[in-house]
């Protein structure tokens, strides 16, 4: 017979699943897991991780979402043998097959361990609370802790009286004695403690941390940090003997690449179809990305573009569905009165042609991601490509959002994004104002191809909201380009900044003297 | 002999040959492993500002030999890596990493400018020294009663700061993340250009029991202070006070200093702080009085210095290029008597040794000419610290032989001991 306790649910994933699975299955769970993280990621920009509205919003948010209702669900409510197995597995598998695409690159490994850690305190949270208005005695956390070996010393009730006055004093959110009797209090080494420490929000002494029970989900946080970031490094040494799979590795790569929007390949025809040399002025004015109008501005004020400029637009209207010929006009027609036919035809036809994968070693280049367009190819002066929320000043880029019709409000909004870095999350609020869009609206620009792409379905009235998850497609170069700091970044006031760089990941400056 | 203008080769080749104590540093940092001696990084600054990093040495000889034969003007010390510095090209680059290294605490008064009003920039006097014997009291404290460290080896960093290495096995194994967070609860003042660090505080009237040791330790020494610095003895000054008062202290407040400016030598800088100071713990707000104590006096702290595993920095003994002051450690509960200006320089450490007579260099071997120059109290200090530490990882190596010995006796059925 089943036993009366609940099932427990919250996973510290030590242990990998074993058994076999359809490529497809585990194609899709790991798109499922990284959906969730990729929301999990949202609300924490938009929101001050820990309080009552981030809470709110992430169960909202991953409610909706494969898998997010299991992995919501607390250890209390009761589903029958099976199911309860089978949903644990899902969770289990998708996080260690996450863990296998991610583990490749530094800024991978952060991304994941800040998104994972950052769902694992929100169910340990709900677990916490699912305990204390349960009838019954069990404890989840408890539970959970204990099949984990995670052990908190606890303070006895005469230990606690002896130190009071110092609890009183250091603890937060204790108001008198009486209070202070009825809190729960821990002893822990203070390593185990470290974001309550950094904020000096518990009494020190002689090296112990003395934590009430609401900082039990820290420390348990920092354990399960600390843990997947050593299982992570231990993972990325042992990716090169995974041995095979010429089916595994290609996924996870896809996998990871898709998180950054690096690889982007024009479906046939693109959302609007083929695209003609004489479309580019009106939909530039539309539904171009702020990138792509300057460079497109900039080649009808000057009759010219340079090579960096040339490259990122000229890409940039492959992926819009512009075909060879077309852009063969579009060029040509562009470059009248600064550049006749003749030299047209030796100098600049034969780069086009080149990046539809018609010359030279006739690979096809994929449009650049905005990571790339941020970090590669600065742009000096007298260029037009880059990011304009990265690479203009702020007085210039103010006045182009006032050229757009953007308001004065939306455009502090836009400004203080770029000021701190945060690019695409300019871009983003860019794309909603320019298009009338409330704050709510769901997407995120990692491509302008997808800018483009979400911006003709919104105006061609195609009502459903686009997945801003692309399912990854062929990996044709595979680029070394770091994820942009938009997931850097988040306001002061979080206890829970991603700053930290741990030990394994440490990067040694070779670069320096030789002895 | 020179007045320190320049380091010559040959002065410091004395010092290394005849007072440097090579054979303590060695111990110290071995920690009583050969091995972690071997791993660890060092980097020498020779004449003419050459720099060498990534320098490892196996034995106390090969490093007594490098000293001989570089001379450095400046050495440093790094982190213990994963194999030996020297070695990093035969490994792979993930495999070469830094693994510990003691927690490192760097103050300088160039950081207190904003309230140290007798010097600015590179000068120092013994009044604003007054300074950094506050930041070793309060440090000393919070490291030894809230962490629970206790091997703090605090130097004189040869001019106008202190640097604290903390060497507990705990603190040289403590990740960079649990470096920034011991940082981040000791500080509580921000140095001129730094960001805000977390507002972790809580409200009044509740204190951290921490805050209120230091507002403790400072207030101790905070009448000499202002009287040595006339914190409060112009209008800017005793404005600037005022500013940092909250809304309801503050109209009475404006009265007072009515009467201070209308005869400004009637009242002198600590009378005014006494004024302000008794009224605001009298109207139930000692939480102003501490946080103007830290506002003043606390220590500045360079987080960079302490985060990295794999940062550098300088080490005790070493010669300062500008004073030719040697960097020597000094007792954290003698700091109040510690004084800079009595620090010996090279120049006096050579004119010591040379006039020692003759007779007194035939008895002593080389290795302890120190003790007939003014080297001698601060090398045994030295000696006192590593011979501390020394039994502590005895005792800690012990302990884990015999655990693994009760394990081993367990598995076989028998006793534990």
């Amino acid at each position: 017979g089943s036993s009366a306790e609940p099932q427990v649910r919250l996973q510290f994933y030590r242990d990998p699943p074993s058994g076999s699975e359809q490529l497809d299955t585990v194609q899709n769970l790991c798109l499922a897991r990284l959906r969730l993280l990729k929301a999990v990621e949202e609300v924490g920009q938009d929101m001050i991780k820990g309080s009552k509205e981030y809470m709110e919003r992430l169960k909202m948010k991953l409610g909706k979402l494969d898998l997010g209702a299991s992995l919501l669900t607390t250890s209390g409510v009761h589903v029958d043998g099976l199911r309860f197995r089978e949903e644990i597995r899902r969770d289990v598998l998708s996080h260690f097959l996450l863990r296998l695409a991610m583990c490749r690159t530094e800024d991978q490994r952060r991304w994941f361990i800040t998104q994972e850690t950052d769902l694992f305190r929100l169910r340990f949270q709900l677990e916490q609370n699912a305990d204390r208005s349960r009838s019954s005695r069990f404890s989840a956390v408890a539970a959970f802790l204990s099949a984990n070996g995670i052990h908190f010393d606890s303070l006895s009730d005469a230990e606690r009286s002896d130190l009071a006055p110092e609890l009183l004093a250091a603890t937060p959110g204790i108001g008198s004695d009486a209070e202070l009797a009825t809190v729960a209090f821990y002893r822990a080494h203070f390593t185990e403690a470290l974001d309550l420490v950094r904020s000096r929000r518990v009494y020190l002494r002689d090296g112990f941390a003395y934590v009430p029970e609401t900082g039990v989900v820290s420390m348990a946080t920092t354990r399960f940090r600390a843990h997947l970031s050593h299982q992570l490094a231990v993972a990325c040494r042992a990716l090169p003997y995974l041995g095979e799979d010429a089916r595994l590795v290609p996924l996870l790569g896809a996998i990871a690449k898709n998180l950054s929007g690096d690889e982007w390949t024009a479906k046939s025809g693109g959302p609007a179809g083929v695209v003609l040399s004489g479309q580019v002025d009106q939909l530039a004015k539309t539904s171009f990305p702020p990138c792509m109008q300057h460079l497109h501005s900039s080649l009808r004020r000057d009759h010219h573009l340079r090579h960096f400029g040339r490259l990122q637009y000229g890409l940039f209207l492959k992926g819009i569905g512009m075909p060879l010929e077309e852009a063969l006009k579009f060029w040509r027609g562009a470059f009248a009165g600064k550049v006749d036919g003749d030299k047209f035809a030796k100098e600049y036809a034969y780069g086009i042609r080149y990046n539809y994968g018609k010359e030279g070693k006739r690979a096809d280049f994929s449009p650049y991601s905005c990571v790339r367009i941020i970090t590669t190819n600065q742009p000096g002066q007298g260029d037009s490509h880059g990011c304009p929320f990265r690479h203009c000043g702020a007085d210039l880029l103010a006045q182009r959002l006032q050229a757009a019709g953007i308001s004065q409000d939306q455009a502090q909004g836009i400004l203080t994004r770029a000021k701190d870095s945060q690019y695409q999350l300019a871009c983003r609020d860019y794309f909603r104002a320019v298009h009338k869009l409330s704050s709510d609206h769901e997407v995120s620009i990692n491509h302008p191809n997808q800018y483009y792409e979400e911006s003709r379905a919104l105006l061609l009235g195609n009502g459903q909201q686009q997945q801003s998850a692309r399912a990854p497609v062929r990996v044709t170069k595979v680029k070394a380009a770091p994820a942009a700091t938009a997931a850097g970044s988040q306001a002061a006031e979080s206890d829970w900044l991603d700053e930290t760089i741990d030990q394994e990941m440490s990067q040694v400056d070779l670069s320096a003297y030789e002895a | 002999l020179t007045m320190c203008a320049e380091l010559l080769p040959e002065e410091l080749a004395t010092y290394y040959k005849r007072l440097y104590p090579t054979h303590l540093m060695v111990q110290w940092l071995s920690y009583r492993s050969p091995a972690y001696f071997a791993n660890r990084e060092f980097s020498m600054t020779l004449h003419d500002d050459i720099y060498l990093r990534f320098l490892s040495y196996n034995y106390e000889s090969e490093f007594r030999g490098a000293l001989l034969d570089r001379r450095p003007e400046k050495i440093d010390i790094g982190a213990v890596y994963s194999c030996r510095p020297r070695d990093r090209a035969t490994v792979s680059g993930g495999a070469f990493q830094a693994k510990e290294k003691e927690l490192v605490i760097d103050i300088d008064l160039t950081d207190y400018d904003g309230v140290r009003l007798c010097c600015s920039d590179a000068r120092v006097c013994s009044k604003c020294w007054l300074f950094m014997r506050i930041a070793v009291q309060v440090l000393d404290r919070a490291l030894r009663c809230d962490f629970g460290f206790r091997h703090l080896l605090w130097v004189y960093s040869g001019r106008r700061g202190i640097h604290c290495w903390i060497c507990d096995r705990t603190a040289r194994q403590l990740s960079a993340n649990a470096r920034t967070a011991v940082i981040e609860y000791l500080s509580l003042v921000r140095r001129p250009g730094d960001k805000q660090p977390q507002q972790g505080q809580q409200q009044p009237p509740k204190c951290h029991p921490s805050v209120a040791a230091a507002a403790d330790a400072i207030r101790r020494q905070f009448d000499d202070l202002v009287r040595q610095q006339d914190l409060f003895g112009t209008k800017d000054r005793t404005r600037a006070l005022l500013a940092q008062l909250p809304e309801d202290l503050r109209s009475v407040a404006d009265t007072a200093v009515a009467s201070w400016l209308a005869d400004p030598d009637a009242y002198p800088s600590l009378k005014r702080w006494k004024t302000i100071s008794k009224f605001a713990v009298s109207r139930g707000r000692q939480d102003v009085e501490q946080q103007l104590l830290i506002q003043y006096a606390y220590p500045r702290l360079d987080v960079g210095v302490s985060t990295g595993v794999n940062h550098l920095l300088k080490a005790p003994f070493c010669v300062h290029p500008k004073t030719g002051r040697i960097c020597v450690p000094f007792d954290p509960a003698a700091v109040d008597s510690f004084e800079p200006d009595s620090v010996p320089t090279l120049a006096q450490l050579l004119a010591e040794l040379s006039s020692a007579s003759a007779q007194q260099q035939q008895q002593k071997p080389h290795l302890m000419a120190y003790k007939s120059t003014s080297l001698k109290a601060s090398i045994e200090l030295f000696a006192k610290f590593v011979d501390s530490l020394r039994a502590d990882e005895a005792q800690a190596a012990d302990g884990a032989a015999a655990a693994g010995a009760a394990l081993r006796d367990a598995s076989n059925g028998g006793e534990i001991l």
